[in-house]
């Protein structure tokens, strides 16, 4: 007998099971990105040896993992926001001098041009996406462009080209 | 069919989204993304149990239909918030793409390029039309709501041992 709504909740459960293996994963190897990875796969997997265990309607599998590659997505940018958005890093700055208060000089020097930059590309370097040759960054993957191209795809259609010229300037 | 009548009610939250962006952009884009795309779903449901017999949906398929659309719309304000304001990553890609063709670029000219200060004051100046922090004698604080969502991250990064403090 199929309990519909253990397929309807799917991607809840599996969202749980995505968050409790990341959390077990990182507390044991102190390695964020396995762990992100580790709860990711877990999650799916369940997800699909739940599903053709109880049901086999096609609609239903389509629903059901586009509802958890969703949720997942979204608590991969909740842990993301924390290691590289600039708004997050202010707004932790504040919360650590909440008595005293910062100037924008003071926040400006806490957080360089120069380190934002150093941060982004070695991150862009860890990826694979530049390397540095003879003192010179050279871009290695088109990923970053395809995803730069739908953003300015998705601006056009949103603000239009006048105000999509003044957001790049 | 109900993920063609989920997908169609997406479709026209977004066409609803980019109508109102064009006629007047709103101030708090999060809030009026999240009452756009939920006050669609809501009108959707509404529809739905009082016009019973135009899908034939259960409260089963009702649900999911739910869960997938707020999956996707949490996936898209995500989106949307990238598409807002230029993300440093993306721009030092296109940057180093344009400069390609002279054999890439040094860290100096990276820098002239990129204007950081540009994009952390432009950060600042958004957190404080958000309510995220204001200012008090040439100094920032953290509002009420930015205290509430600074503890939240700094929590977070200590339970899901993220080390650092991000940026």
């Amino acid at each position: 007998m199929q309990n519909p709504w253990l397929i309807t909740l799917l991607p809840i459960l599996t969202l749980s099971i995505n968050v409790i293996s990341q959390l077990f994963v990182v507390h044991l190897t102190r390695r964020i990105g396995l762990s992100i990875t580790t709860g990711l796969i877990t999650g799916f997997i369940v997800n699909v040896i739940v599903f053709f265990t109880v049901s086999t309607n096609f609609e239903n599998t389509c629903i059901d993992l586009i509802s958890y590659i969703g949720f997942s997505f979204s608590y991969w940018t909740f842990l993301n926001l924390n290691i590289t958005a600039l708004r997050i890093r202010v707004l932790r700055e504040l919360l650590k001098e909440n008595k005293t208060g910062l100037t924008t000089e003071t926040i400006l020097q806490r957080y360089s041009s120069k380190e934002l930059i150093n941060r982004r590309l070695d991150r862009l370097k860890q990826w694979g996406h530049i390397i540095k040759k003879d003192g010179q960054w050279i871009l290695q993957s088109n990923k970053l462009l395809f995803l730069m191209f739908v953003m300015l795809l998705l601006r056009h259609i949103i603000f239009g080209k006048e105000k999509t010229r003044k957001l790049l300037a | 069919m109900l993920l063609f009548t989920t997908m169609s009610l997406l479709f026209v939250s977004f066409i609803l989204h980019v109508l109102w962006w064009r006629i007047n952009m709103p101030h708090r884009s999060t809030i009026a993304l999240l009452i756009c795309f939920f006050g669609v779903l809501i009108l959707a449901i509404l529809y739905l149990c009082l016009f019973p017999s135009t899908f034939d949906y259960s409260l089963i398929d009702i649900s999911k239909m739910i869960l997938l659309y707020t999956s996707c719309t949490f996936v898209y304000i995500i989106v949307y918030s990238a598409v807002e304001d230029q993300s440093p990553t993306l721009a030092i890609a296109y940057y180093l793409k344009k400069q390609s063709h002279a054999g890439g670029c040094d860290d100096n000219s990276l820098n002239n390029f990129l204007k950081a200060d540009a994009a952390i004051r432009r950060r600042i100046f958004s957190m404080e039309k958000s309510g995220f922090i204001q200012k008090n004698h040439d100094h920032w604080f953290l509002t009420k709501k930015g205290k509430f969502f600074a503890s939240i991250f700094d929590y977070s990064a200590k339970i899901f041992g993220l080390r650092g403090i991000g940026g």
